[in-house]
């Protein structure tokens, strides 16, 4: 070895060595959805990020408890209800065995004054008062109302439950043996709130592990099993469908693979020259990321490893060329410029990307143009250096000569081609579903199973997927607080309308100070109150004196401190306010969770109508869907104008139109007919297959280029057309496993690119120059 | 966001009611059901006092119930019927002063109060301990000794023709309302119920058998 190939080889360890250094030090993956997604530019798209990020509804883990008869699934619920309760880790537990607590029942008396609906002036009137303790009298006949006889004296009019009552939601799981419990009781139910945001992946896993851990202990002697649902819990289970099906279908992949170049090379040495490039273009690439973006973000990853899959084909190109009389120096010589050509034009296509505003097709395109230059470069440069001479297989001749037989096949028949094209590109114009799936939940790598689990507990706990809200901002919580109570009237109307099936404002459980203040002025005076109970009381069997409690409470009253947001913290109470009540970007947000909206029109008109943009409808799953849209039309955009610049660097390349069309024709009949077959399969189309679709515009284009390479003799043609099928073989091998994934993401990747790298394929050899050498 | 979905939010005060409810309810289904005519001449116990009761079936019977109270100046009188349909549907039907219905089917109760044009649903094992009072007594309904004496200590005196039986709760939450039930009657067949309350309070329901 010469001293500038030595020189050569320990600079490529040196930086690579560097790169692994740097990613195992420095790298911080990503894996939240916000990282991934275009900055917001709304105030709407704002708030939804930061709400899939950390908000509440984001932090629940749903819980069910199942095989094993109802009686002992209840009190598994309450065991494990019982330990989680005594983690830190949740804010807290609910499984339908908690009651209100003593604490929260004063809290809620002491204050009963505050937050009643009722109170205003016409409330303690004599009238008022009578009606108030005739029903009273009622509730103590009743059975129900004898033991409530104690808080009487102080509380004749039932203030304290009509507070209650606005805490209560109308609607809650079955209650089964005294735990909530799905309709046909197979399942006990339990919500748990983490206090670790959803993207604090770390945290949230630990928080599941600790579940898994309780409910190992108290059921160590049963036969239930645990299900959990929630957005943390999808995290961690696609982290770890992805990790764990990519890790076995890329080894059967792999293996298969290796058996095929084994098979053509045999060579070990040269098998395992064959993942260098790729595995150096990722190490490079994964570097380069995070150093440019301080961050790689998890799609980022899969998605550029798929892209810079293509990088596989390099090495088998110099493979198959490589003679057996010459060095692999001269075989990379030779096909160098029609390597470099190809390189170019994707690296090209992928450089568009670079330009996006989007940080997750940004942080792409770094990845896949440094990933493809780098392995390109390994290819040219180290390689050739590590071959030993007359590196060669035997078996290439002959196989070469099979080749070319198998590749005229599609020539011959390539007008039947023509028309299957044509057929899928008609079928695309006039298809019946929609092309694209914009829907967030489809983005997310969760299987099938998982969602329809997640589905049925939510159903099943009454705590249907919050889509719908009205986002109220503000610089104070009081201030949040005035504009849902100026927004409560309205809403009820629209209940009365039917325009929706209720609502949940955080001013129901906290009123402002304003009205709180208005209720205390609303209160009597002590002797005017003194007269009417005295008046109300004629004829009432009540014994006299028995209510000087609740003419000492209202005095009290009206003079008490307000309730705020602090009195309510650490208790259940305070956890639903917390929930529709909290700090937002250095100001307050709050929202009203909507239900059974049937005029969307009518509330954002609604909102419209406050007349500032402090207050916003919001539907999350609409709202989602547009910003994947956005970034789908950016990403389309880009690559558009990326597929237009590699059109004009193949056409100065290859100097010839008619050349051009040659190359780029399968390619473009390649996507169509992958996408026509997509849809009859049921698959609209996702950012997933747009990124693989990328990967086969690239590996397509190598394809035409090769094919339409002039070639010196036919020796060379032979080898040519072997190293194609080389190259599509693996990638068919590697892709086609990756398709039988149940990870939806994988396995619409492996289809995506399986496909269009065999249709590529034989349409490029279809529509190929005839060369006669 | 979502808050845990919750109607787990019931004051705690509503199911010492119900324990209240749950015990007259049950107890006046007791004499209700159709007694064996026991003519054999053994000894009489509370062994023979539960299997008059154990022999279930459907029956009526007119109530008067009484309710003393130390912040009244006169009892509460209400008077109405009561149902029993084995083997679990038990109804207190209220029809003066007011109509008010109580009916447990199962584990439900539901009061309709049609005044006010109101049906109240509510699901008993949410109140352990009232789920506890309500198994028992039907247990023992059913003929199950053991299960009431799982719930009460049980004092039986006086003769087959008029006897009295004390049931005294052992739970500690149960005790926190009720000192004890006592029940009256002849034969198979409940006179009175009289639940006295910790607090001195109590009520007495006079039962008359109906013929269906």
């Amino acid at each position: 070895m010469k001293f500038r190939q030595r020189l050569v080889l320990i600079l490529w360890l040196a930086v690579l060595a560097g790169c692994a250094i740097l990613i195992a030090t420095y790298t911080h993956v990503r894996t939240d959805m916000s990282g991934f997604l275009p900055e917001a530019s709304t105030p709407q798209q704002k708030f939804l990020v930061s709400q899939l990020r950390e908000g509440a509804a984001s932090r629940l883990i749903l819980i069910g408890l199942e095989n094993a008869p109802a009686a002992e699934l209840a009190g598994l619920s309450k065991s494990l209800a019982d330990r989680l309760r005594h983690s830190d880790r949740f804010w807290y537990i609910a499984n339908g065995t908690q009651q209100w607590t003593m604490g929260e029942q004063s809290l809620l008396m002491r204050n009963r004054y505050l937050l009643s609906p009722s109170v205003d002036k016409n409330h303690f009137t004599a009238p008022a008062l009578r009606v108030a303790l005739a029903e009273s009298l009622h509730r103590l006949a009743s059975p129900l109302g004898a033991v409530e006889k104690h808080l009487l004296p102080a509380d004749p009019t039932h203030e304290l439950g009509r507070v209650l009552e606005q805490w209560e939601s109308p609607e809650g799981p079955r209650l089964e043996h005294g735990a909530w419990f799905s309709p046909d009781t197979r399942r006990a139910l339990l919500v748990a709130e983490t206090r670790a945001p959803a993207f604090d992946l770390d945290n949230q896993q630990a928080t599941i592990g600790e579940i898994r851990q309780a409910f190992g202990f108290v059921s160590s002697s049963s036969s239930a099993r645990l299900v959990l649902s929630g957005p943390a819990v999808f995290a961690q289970a696609s982290r770890d469908a992805i990790s764990q099906d990519a890790w076995r279908l890329s080894l059967i992949g792999t293996v298969l693979v290796i058996v095929l170049v084994w098979s053509v090379y045999r060579s070990a040495w040269l098998v395992a020259l064959s993942a260098l490039p790729l595995v150096a273009g990722i190490l490079v690439a994964v570097a380069v990321v995070s150093v440019s973006f301080q961050y790689i973000h998890g799609i980022t990853l899969a998605f550029g490893m798929t892209l810079t899959g293509v990088a596989v084909d390099y090495p088998i190109h110099l493979f198959t060329h490589v003679r057996k009389s010459e060095s692999a120096q001269a075989a990379i010589k030779r096909i160098w410029p029609t390597l470099r050509l190809a390189v170019a034009t994707t690296v090209i296509g992928y450089f568009a990307m670079l330009f996006s505003d989007f940080p997750g097709l940004a942080q792409l395109g770094v990845f896949a143009v440094t990933g493809l230059i780098t392995a390109a470069a390994t290819t040219r440069w180290l390689l050739p250096l590590l071959m030993p001479r007359g590196a060669s297989s035997p078996a290439i001749p002959s196989l070469s000569r099979k080749a070319i037989r198998w590749v005229n096949l599609p020539y011959r028949w390539r007008i039947g081609f023509l028309a299957g094209v044509a057929a899928a590109a008609v079928f695309l114009l006039i298809k019946p579903t929609p092309l694209w799936q914009d829907d967030i939940a489809a983005l997310s790598p969760v299987p099938e199973h998982s969602k329809r689990l997640d589905r049925e507990l939510r159903a099943q706990l009454g705590a249907p997927d919050v889509r719908e809200m009205l986002v109220m901002r503000a610089d104070t919580p009081q201030q949040v607080l005035e504009l849902c109570e100026q927004m409560t009237p309205a809403l009820e109307n629209l209940v009365q309308q039917a325009a929706l099936k209720g609502f949940d404002p955080p001013c129901r459980y906290q009123p402002s100070a304003r009205i709180q203040q208005a209720r205390q002025a609303a209160l009597p005076e002590s002797a005017v109150l003194r007269s009417n109970l005295r008046q109300a009381l004629a004829d009432f069997p009540f014994r006299s004196g028995l209510f000087s409690p609740f003419l000492r409470d209202v005095e009290a009253s009206k003079t008490q401190p307000l309730t705020e947001l602090k009195d309510l913290q650490g208790t259940a109470l305070g956890m639903r306010v917390n929930n529709l009540l909290f700090p937002y970007e250095q100001k307050w947000a709050g929202v009203i969770l909507l239900r059974g909206v049937k005029d969307g029109v009518a509330l954002r008109k609604l909102a419209a109508d406050m007349g500032t943009d402090a207050v916003f409808a919001l539907d999350m799953k609409t709202e989602s869907e547009q910003m994947v849209k956005a970034y789908r039309d950016q990403a389309l955009a880009i690559w558009g104008f990326g597929i237009l610049v590699v059109g004009l660097v193949l056409l100065a390349g290859v100097r010839s139109i008619s050349t051009l069309l040659r190359v780029v024709t399968p390619v473009a009949a390649s996507v169509a007919a992958v996408c026509a077959l997509l849809l009859v399969l049921g698959q609209p189309l996702s950012l997933f297959h747009l990124v693989a679709l990328l990967l086969v515009v690239g590996i397509g284009l190598d394809y035409g280029l090769f094919f339409n390479s002039t070639f010196a003799h036919a020796e060379e043609q032979r080898r040519t057309v072997l190293s194609l099928l080389m190259c599509s073989g693996t990638t068919v091998i590697v892709f086609g496993v990756l398709a039988l994934s149940r990870v939806p993401v994988l396995s619409a990747i492996g289809i995506t690119v399986g496909l269009g790298s065999a249709f590529c394929l034989i349409l490029a050899a279809a529509f190929r120059v005839k060369q006669q050498v | 966001m979502p808050h845990a979905p919750s109607s787990r939010f019931l004051p705690w005060f509503v199911w010492r009611a119900w324990c209240l409810l749950l015990v007259s309810l049950a107890l006046a289904a007791a004499p209700l059901q159709a007694a064996p005519d026991t003519t054999d001449t053994t000894e009489w116990d509370f062994s023979r006092l539960m299997l008059g009761f154990s022999q279930a079936g459907s029956a009526r019977a007119r109530f008067t119930e009484r309710k003393h109270m130390q912040i009244l100046k006169e009892p509460l009188i209400t008077s109405g019927l009561l149902e029993f349909h084995a083997p679990d549907r038990l109804e207190k039907r209220v029809l003066k002063p007011y109509e008010e219905l109580y009916l447990v089917t199962n584990d439900t109760l539901v009061i309709e109060q049609p005044a006010k044009g109101s049906t109240r649903r509510f699901v008993l094992q949410r109140y352990p301990v009232m789920w506890a009072f309500v198994e028992g007594l039907r247990g023992t309904l059913a003929g199950n000794a053991e299960t009431l004496r799982r719930f009460y200590a049980i004092k039986l005196q006086g003769s087959r023709e008029h006897w009295r039986l004390d049931l005294d709760p052992l739970d500690d939450a149960m005790r926190e309302i009720i000192t004890s039930i006592r029940i009256e009657g002849a034969e198979a067949r409940i006179g009175t119920i009289e639940i006295l309350e910790k607090n001195g309070d109590r009520s007495v329901m006079a039962i008359t058998p109906e013929s269906p």
